[in-house]
């Protein structure tokens, strides 16, 4: 049996191509029970975000195995692969095995070290659960992806700092005031970057949102969707006033706030700062606010600065991350290993004969030396005798498949085994 | 006895020396080995701080306050309290680093030069005398710590200000929590000057029989409280701003530094008990 993974992904294919070929979660559940009733695979996860559709399986014939899964995501999304050969592409054996946990640890993403993907692996995991298609093989693969998706995002720094713009101003939100929820936001205009930043705001728990805007009804649309107070423009100065954390993106083509303005604003705050992003170009703000106590002004050249910074940061990260991800992989190949008959046969004899020798030194005082031999003789026979039918349906196990490998891997963990490591032969 | 407390003498500098050590490496390196062992050596520090001067009170028969030498380890005392404190409150440690130093500043000059008074004034037992002294050095402390953390507001306000995203950004908690340690302390350390100061009159009374004295440290001690009550009531009345709070808060700090080191050294003897 082997593991094989064929997919579509950022790398390989346009946007246009992979929302063609996106699963829903109805959909998913469809095609991996169809995989499983079909039995080309034995085990089958998919998963599917907007950045990925991506079928691992697993299977005695990889290249049948292949053309299953091609023919299985043209049939169901009516697409073409065979007219484009290069938009997906083709692992087997440790390289799927190596791809999903790179996956898992965001060094695969669009935007390196994201972390959403590891819920959207989890998610991919209990939908194979749910269809039953996932086996001891998947649910192994699965919970070293999930383990390097935690050790990456514990043990390196590939998912620190801000690598949007919206976020670098959540970011950079979260280092002036201590509580964004408690934190009053002024959204400037309803550009899309500004109501991205707004947006990012909120689910960062800003729970006062309130939308200026010069098209009223724009302003009140989204309000209603991101739970905000819409305002008329020529109210911006009280909002200003107001507000904590200022978001502008207007279309103006001149600076709506001057710095005198700003300046009688501030007489208006009591001391209370506040934090300004001016994404627009050209900007809303005059750039001498910015000189202003209790101001702390930054435009969309500010925010991409610490964007790229922390992406420098980020790919600094990558050989730890992929460290990781070879350790954990490593870790699958020795599990994997050990599911055959030989290495659980080698290691139950090994535990057994240490309790043996054990038990005997422990009572030789209470021998002659004559005794000893025999007794030695007697206990190791006495362990053969119990070890021999145990062997010979461990041999059995291993040609049993899925649920031999599972009989081994039990025996592992009811005698408290250690798993064979790469050193070790067998 | 003595020489264990010889011994405590040599350590506890040492101690926060590399107390200080560790907590740079959390700061400048994010050292996973400094982030377990800095919490756990500064409590241990700590501790030992405690008992080497609960060992100096009993073996010499007075409070360590009878020198500037004396009242300085108890300042480092409290200031590593403080932070202490402070740590387990808010959990961010990377503000160790700044206030470690002077503790181990503190210390290290204590160690360097306290020597075993042969005789002390009789005063150091008084119970208003303790009250004055030891409301001073709390209040010393809460000024300390909120020099330092109104210097790190500082540093941290200008570098977000003009758009610098280097190592404070990254490892110091936010400019809010700042302000408000800065604040709490100032507020915590006057209330103690203020307690310090009441006791001092009522004892240059008592003593000296007038509540006033044109002692340079008793001077600089009342333009220290002066600049916090006026920097503190005015961010509460008129708004003034965490900066500001910040600024007054270092230059109260410098003039008690002032009163701490120069004034008490090199010009007076009249807050001297040996």
């Amino acid at each position: 049996m082997d593991l094989i993974v064929v997919g579509l992904n950022h790398r390989t294919a346009p946007i246009e191509v992979r929302e063609r070929v996106a699963f829903d979660e109805g959909e998913v559940h469809g095609v991996l029970s169809r995989a499983r009733s079909e039995k080309v695979l034995s085990e089958a996860i998919l998963l599917s975000t907007c950045n990925r559709t991506e079928f691992y399986g697993l299977s005695v014939d990889n290249g049948a195995a292949e053309m299953y899964i091609r023919g299985l995501i043209a049939a169901t999304k009516h697409v073409d692969l065979a007219a484009h050969p290069g938009y997906a592409f083709t692992l087997t054996k440790l390289e799927s095995v190596r791809h999903l946990l790179r996956v898992a640890a965001g060094l695969d993403s669009l935007i390196l070290g994201e972390s959403q993907i590891l819920g959207q692996v989890r998610r991919a995991h209990e939908l194979s659960l749910e269809s039953g298609a996932c086996g001891l093989m998947m649910n192994r693969l699965l919970h070293s992806a999930v383990v390097v998706g935690r050790r990456v995002r514990n043990e390196t720094a590939l998912g620190a700092g801000a690598v949007s713009v919206a976020s670098a101003s959540a970011e950079l939100a979260g280092k002036i005031f201590e509580d964004l929820s408690a934190r009053s936001v002024l959204l400037i205009g309803v550009g899309e970057m500004g109501t991205l930043t707004a947006r990012h705001m909120v689910e960062r728990g800003v729970k006062k949102l309130t939308i200026a805007n010069r098209t009223f009804s724009k302003a009140d649309e989204l309000a209603r969707e991101l739970g905000g107070t819409p305002l008329p423009l020529d109210r911006l100065e009280s909002a200003l006033a107001e507000a904590d954390i200022a978001i502008s993106s207007t279309g103006a083509t001149a600076p709506i706030v001057s710095r005198g303005l700003m300046q009688s604003i501030l007489g208006k705050r009591g001391g209370k700062p506040i934090f300004i992003i001016d994404i627009a170009v050209p900007r809303d703000f005059e750039a001498k606010i910015g000189e202003l106590d209790g101001v702390f002004l930054h435009d969309i050249d500010d925010m991409n600065l610490l964007v790229d910074r922390n992406l420098v940061k980020r790919r600094a990260e990558i050989p730890r991350a992929e460290t990781i991800v070879e350790q954990e992989v490593e870790a699958f190949v020795d599990w994997r290993a050990s599911l055959s008959a030989t290495p659980v046969i080698k290691k139950l004899r090994e535990r057994v004969e240490e309790l043996r020798a054990q038990e005997v030194e422990r009572h030789r005082k209470r021998f002659c030396g004559a005794d000893r031999e025999q007794v030695d003789l007697l206990t190791e026979s006495l362990v053969n005798k119990i070890l021999h039918p145990v062997m010979s349906r461990v041999r059995e196990w291993s040609d049993e498949g899925d649920l031999g490998a599972l009989r081994i891997d039990s025996l592992y963990e009811a005698f408290d085994l250690d798993r064979p490591g790469r050193g070790d032969e067998g | 006895m003595p020489g264990l407390l010889n011994a405590l003498n040599i350590i506890l500098p040492t101690l926060y020396a590399l107390l200080w050590a560790d907590y740079a490496l959390l700061f400048f390196r994010n050292d996973p080995f400094a982030e377990k062992t800095a919490p756990l050596l500064l409590r241990v520090t700590v501790g030992l701080h405690g008992l080497f001067l609960a060992l100096w009170t009993i073996w010499y028969h007075h409070f360590p306050i009878a020198s500037v030498f004396e009242a300085n380890s108890v300042l480092a005392f409290s200031v590593a309290t403080l932070y202490l404190l402070i740590e387990a409150r808010i959990g961010v440690r990377t503000t160790g680093f700044f206030i470690v130093g002077i503790v181990f500043a503190f210390q290290l000059v204590s160690s360097a030069f306290v020597e075993p008074p042969e005789t002390f004034s009789t005063l150091l037992w008084e119970p208003a005398f303790m009250l004055h002294v030891f409301s001073a050095l709390l209040g010393y402390s809460g000024l300390a710590v909120s020099a330092v953390y109104g210097l790190v507001y500082l540093m941290l306000f200008y570098d977000i200000k003009k758009h610098r995203f280097g190592l404070l950004y990254k490892q110091l908690p936010s400019l809010e929590i700042m302000a408000s340690f800065t604040y709490r302390s100032a507020s915590l350390g006057l209330l103690f000057l203020t307690v310090a100061m009441i006791g001092g009159f009522a004892l240059l009374m008592k003593v000296y029989g007038t509540y006033w004295s044109w002692d340079p440290k008793l001077m600089t001690t009342c333009i220290a409280w002066l600049i916090y009550s006026l920097g503190l009531g005015a961010s509460r009345v008129w708004g003034w701003s965490a900066k500001r709070v910040a600024f007054t808060s270092i230059a109260g700090f410098t003039v008690i530094l002032f009163s701490l080191v120069f004034v008490n050294l090199v010009l007076t003897r009249f807050h001297v008990f040996v």
